[in-house]
């Protein structure tokens, strides 16, 4: 009777197993695999490498698995037909190949590492018979400018790029360090205070893509997210003209008030925008403003004085 | 105000904690140790803890003391890990979670820098002083003093960590704290000085242990045993204290650099006035990559002894072992840019640092080789510390292949300070580290404690970690293929990544009951400590010296020292040589030294004293930490002398009784 309540229990938990599998199979199908789901070349090629490494290292997971599980229930203690030879601890041969074989895959995936790290440099321009467009990121505390310094137009928290035109990003922080990111068009570069970096990307297709900052800068790290929409280049002439008509404008000095930290994931979009306010914040800080009265400050809070 | 700025620095009643959660905490933690304290009175036991343990300098104990704070950080980190994943199971769409975004990145902050640098590091240094001395034929590490001071030191930085939850706050800047978040500007509180000085006063203890266990492998082998005839877990600690030698000097400078720019208005990583946040990152790197090896290296040694003795065979390729030991040491050097292909190195740079990365994945792909071949006809016993190693195998592979593909830099820019690269070193971790470390216990308990630990619980423990790993850190995979980064405390509803960071969560439960599971493994087997009894002193017929001496290992470790004249000496002997009345000498031993407790509770002061600005008292704690410093070189009789008498009455209880003997 008991050995028979055991049977049921674990066919139950068997099914039980399998319905929660299905339904994971089927919840999994249901997601945006953003990294493995490419809309640009950069992402693309990035994924790609991502395939190949994993395809060689299987040369390696493969014979692992095998050996550790064949060994193991080919030599357990219980198998009486097994041979045992306790003292053979030595064997040139198999010793050379497992130094050698790994080396020859790392070799491989070394020549693909060398040239990829190349073809796929962030800072590379991407050539193209298309006009590059170039726009200006900072990472605000805990917000995204974007300017378009040719067009002096600017835009919170999300971006609007012409499809099959590579674009240019020069990116920097006005604080704590950040990383920008776009998954489905290219991997991160970090966006640091006093420092440009570079990332160019292309988007294949018009949509909306995720973007983010994939580097810890404080408690409103978590809501740094923006829309990038890639349109149509017609539709991007089209966005910059009518931003172009707006009234509103955006100084340097509304730049130093609105880089104030808050949280706030809404949009804003600028006319009238200086070109200079990305030039001007990084040479505050190589200047050395922007921080003396800040410790004063802070440090008196922090004092509750 | 002056007043109380001058006497108490920054400290006032603002500072204790007013959200829920840490207030909670605190407050059990303080009630827990007022109940440990009226036990200790109720029981009588405060001569017993204070001469048999807190003030003895018997490695052995020493190593006991370390692994119990240990366990305890193992169980804070883990109720930390268990907070994220309430909040991050629960904080989608409108919802935002149990935890304030500040909390959240403090508990993230402090479950790294607790599970590194006091569960896993206090688990390593437990297992080397528990087995290093013994497996060497050494009555003691070469400076006894100085090992119980480096454990105080440990445990100084501990309770450092831990007043943070009570007294200000604990650093929300990472567990590596990358400036300028952690500079004073955008981190204005108390938190990141917590950090900085628990590890600074946690890091010179573990360099000391470094210079104290790298010097007894040079200087304190038995006689006849040449470096080729080490144990490969002797090998594998001599790398890592080659490690902690080079490496931990980077450490303490990095973040005496971060305290200047803090404290005292220095420029060192600040953003602007010269600051280059990039030099810290390459720093905190370059001592960062180097402990990953530190932790794993006695693991691998630890896996070496077990799946040899386990499957009743010599280590195969003891050579190409040592070898690829020495390759990792040297490598561990070379890999640090990969953390941070993201900062906008050029190619060059990056494809070399790429490249050496894969490189290194070379030797370890040897050594797993060598332990399969270790089980190629042989004959394995499935114990628990067997178990512990055929779930490191399988883990292991799987994280090393994630770790090949994130050492493309173009791959990095997509998985970089993704949930990928968290699942990745989670892997290497709880896979790889924690693993090794759980079968070295396993496999050594017996000869410390004189009885084994029950192998039933052992193997359902094993499961519950190894199933609750899978549940837990599977999703963290899939999530970074999603796109998902870490520390993120809250996301989009629209993403659906809800069920996900749930099924995690379930994981963690698991691996929590896990723990449950070795505590009561623990108690069990205490309780049926007569029936578990190891009689022989080499319950799994091991090969190197500890197995030699009786269980539990004797305080003067060998009554005679033995002569070495092969690897696997003991294995080879043991069933030739009779068991002789040797002839046995006075042996010279240390006396107990309070000093390196008083050195240790006088840190916590001059640690406290630093993160709130108690000038005084920073003066005042070190002038007291010279004199009980000098006070101990004063001291001309730190040792005395055991007779032989005495050793030979020892010896023959453990002949002639089945009970335990009183050590001691």
């Amino acid at each position: 009777m008991k050995h028979k309540n055991k049977k049921y229990i674990i066919i139950t938990l068997i099914v039980l197993l399998g319905l929660l599998l299905v339904w994971f199979i089927n919840y999994l199908s249901t997601l945006n695999f953003e990294i493995l789901n490419p809309k640009g070349p950069i992402a693309a090629g990035e994924k790609h490498l991502m395939l190949v490494a994993l395809i060689l290292s299987l040369f390696v997971l493969i014979p692992v698995y095998g050996l550790l599980i064949g060994f193991s229930l080919r030599y357990r203690q219980s198998n009486k037909k097994a041979k045992y030879s306790p003292n053979w601890d030595k064997n040139i041969f198999l010793e050379t190949s497992w130094w050698v074989l790994p080396a020859i895959l790392i070799g491989i995936l070394g020549y693909y590492t060398w040239t990829s790290s190349h073809s796929l440099n962030p800072y590379k321009p991407i050539t193209s018979k298309n006009q590059a467009v170039t726009i200006d990121v900072i990472a605000l505390d805990w917000r995204w400018l974007f300017i378009y310094p040719k067009d002096q137009i600017s835009t919170m928290n999300y971006l609007v790029i012409p499809t099959n035109h590579p674009v240019n990003f020069y990116i920097t922080s006005d604080g704590p360090m950040n990383s920008f990111w776009v998954p489905q068009l290219a991997g991160q570069i970090y966006a640091m205070a006093g420092m440009s970096t570079e990332l160019h990307l292309m988007a294949y297709n018009s949509g909306n893509y995720r973007g983010l900052s994939a580097n810890l800068s404080g408690i409103g790290f978590s809501s740094m997210s923006f829309n990038v929409k890639a349109v149509s280049p017609k539709n991007y002439l089209n966005f910059i003209s009518q931003t172009k008509k707006m009234s509103n404008s955006l100084s340097y000095n509304d730049f130093l008030n609105l880089a104030k930290p808050k949280i706030d994931p809404s949009t804003m979009t600028f006319n009238h925008t200086n070109g200079l306010i990305y030039v001007k914040l990084i040479d505050s800080y190589m200047a050395g403003k922007n921080i003396n009265n800040s410790i004063k400050t802070n440090s008196n809070k922090a004092m509750g004085m | 105000m002056i007043f109380s700025s001058l006497f108490l620095g920054k400290l006032n009643s603002h500072v204790f904690p007013t959200d829920l959660v840490t207030l909670g905490a605190a407050v059990s933690v303080v009630l827990g140790l007022i109940g440990i304290a009226l036990a200790i009175t109720y029981f009588h036991k405060w001569t017993y803890l204070w001469k048999e343990w807190l003030t003895s300098v018997d490695h052995k104990k020493i190593g006991v003391m370390y692994i119990i704070v240990s366990v305890l950080m193992l169980i804070r980190g883990g109720t930390d890990a268990l907070m994220l994943r309430a909040q991050q199971a629960t904080s989608v769409g409108a919802s935002h979670g149990v935890l304030s975004s500040n909390t959240f990145n403090q508990v993230f902050s402090a479950h790294g820098t607790i599970m590194i640098f006091f569960a896993a590091m206090g688990l390593m240094f437990g297992i080397i002083n528990l087995v290093l001395p013994l497996q060497i034929g050494a009555r003691d590490v070469a400076f006894p003093f100085m090992n119980l001071t480096s454990f105080w030191l440990f445990a100084a930085g501990m309770i450092l960590v831990n007043m943070s939850l009570g007294i200000g706050d604990f650093s929300a800047a990472g567990w590596l704290a990358y400036p300028p978040l952690s500079e004073l500007r955008y981190s204005p509180t108390v938190g990141v000085d917590y950090w900085i000085w628990s590890l600074e006063i946690a890091g010179i203890g573990s360099l000391l242990s470094g210079v104290n266990f790298l010097t007894t492998i040079i200087k304190s082998r038995a006689p006849g045993m040449t470096l080729f005839k080490m144990p490969m877990f002797t090998w594998s600690v001599l790398c890592t204290t080659l490690l902690i030698i080079f490496a931990f000097p980077i450490l303490t400078v990095t973040l005496t650099l971060l305290f200047l720019d803090r404290t005292m208005g220095m420029h060192f990583f600040t953003a602007g006035m010269g600051g280059n946040m990039m030099m810290y990152v390459n720093l905190i790197w370059a001592w960062g990559h180097p402990e990953v090896y530190i932790l794993i290296l006695p693991a691998f040694g630890v896996f070496s002894e077990v799946v040899a003795t386990f499957s009743r065979k010599r280590l195969f390729g003891y050579r190409t072992m040592v070898g690829a030991l020495i390759s990792i040491t040297v490598l561990s050097f070379t890999v640090w840019l990969h953390h941070f292909f993201t900062m906008g190195a050029g190619a060059d740079v990056n494809g070399f640092f790429g490249i050496m990365t894969m490189v290194i994945a070379i030797p370890t792909g040897v050594k797993v080789f060598n332990w399969l071949f270790t089980m190629y006809r042989g004959k394995i016993m499935f114990s628990q510390a067997m178990y512990w190693f055929l779930g490191f195998v399988g883990l292991f592979t799987v994280g090393g292949i994630a770790g090949v593909i994130l050492a493309v830099p173009p791959a990095d820019f997509q998985l970089h300070n993704s949930l990928f690269l968290v699942a990745h070193f989670h892997t290497m971790i709880v896979g790889g580290v924690l693993f090794g470390y759980f079968a070295g216990l396993a496999y050594w308990f017996p000869k410390i404690f004189g009885y084994k630990l029950d192998e039933k619980l052992g193997k359902i423990t094993f499961y519950l970690w190894f199933t609750g790993f899978l549940v837990a850190f599977v999703p963290l995979y899939i999530l970074g293929l999603l796109g998902a980064t870490r520390r993120i405390d809250h996301y989009n509803a629209a993403l659906h990544w809800q069920p996900l960071f749930i099924i995690a969560g379930v994981g963690v439960v698991i691996i929590a009951a896990g723990v449950a599971m070795m505590i009561f493994q623990q108690i069990y087997s205490f309780i049926k400590r007569d029936k578990l009894r190891d009689k022989t002193g080499d319950p799994w017929d091991g090969k190197t010296l500890e197995w030699s001496v009786p269980s539990p290992a004797p305080f003067y470790n060998f009554s005679t020292i033995p002569i070495v004249h092969s690897r696997d000496f003991y294995w080879e002997i043991k069933n030739i040589v009779k068991k002789e009345p040797k002839i046995v000498n006075d042996i010279l031993l240390p006396k107990n030294a309070p000093a390196s407790l008083m050195i240790g509770l006088v840190s916590v002061a001059f640690g406290f004293a630093m993160i709130w600005h108690i000038w005084w008292l920073v003066l005042a704690s070190l002038v007291l930490i010279i004199i009980i410093f000098l006070h101990r070189l004063d001291d001309e009789n730190p040792d005395y002398l055991l007779s032989s008498d005495k050793i030979v009455e020892i010896e023959e209880s453990y002949l002639n009784s089945d009970k335990k003997v009183a050590v001691n």
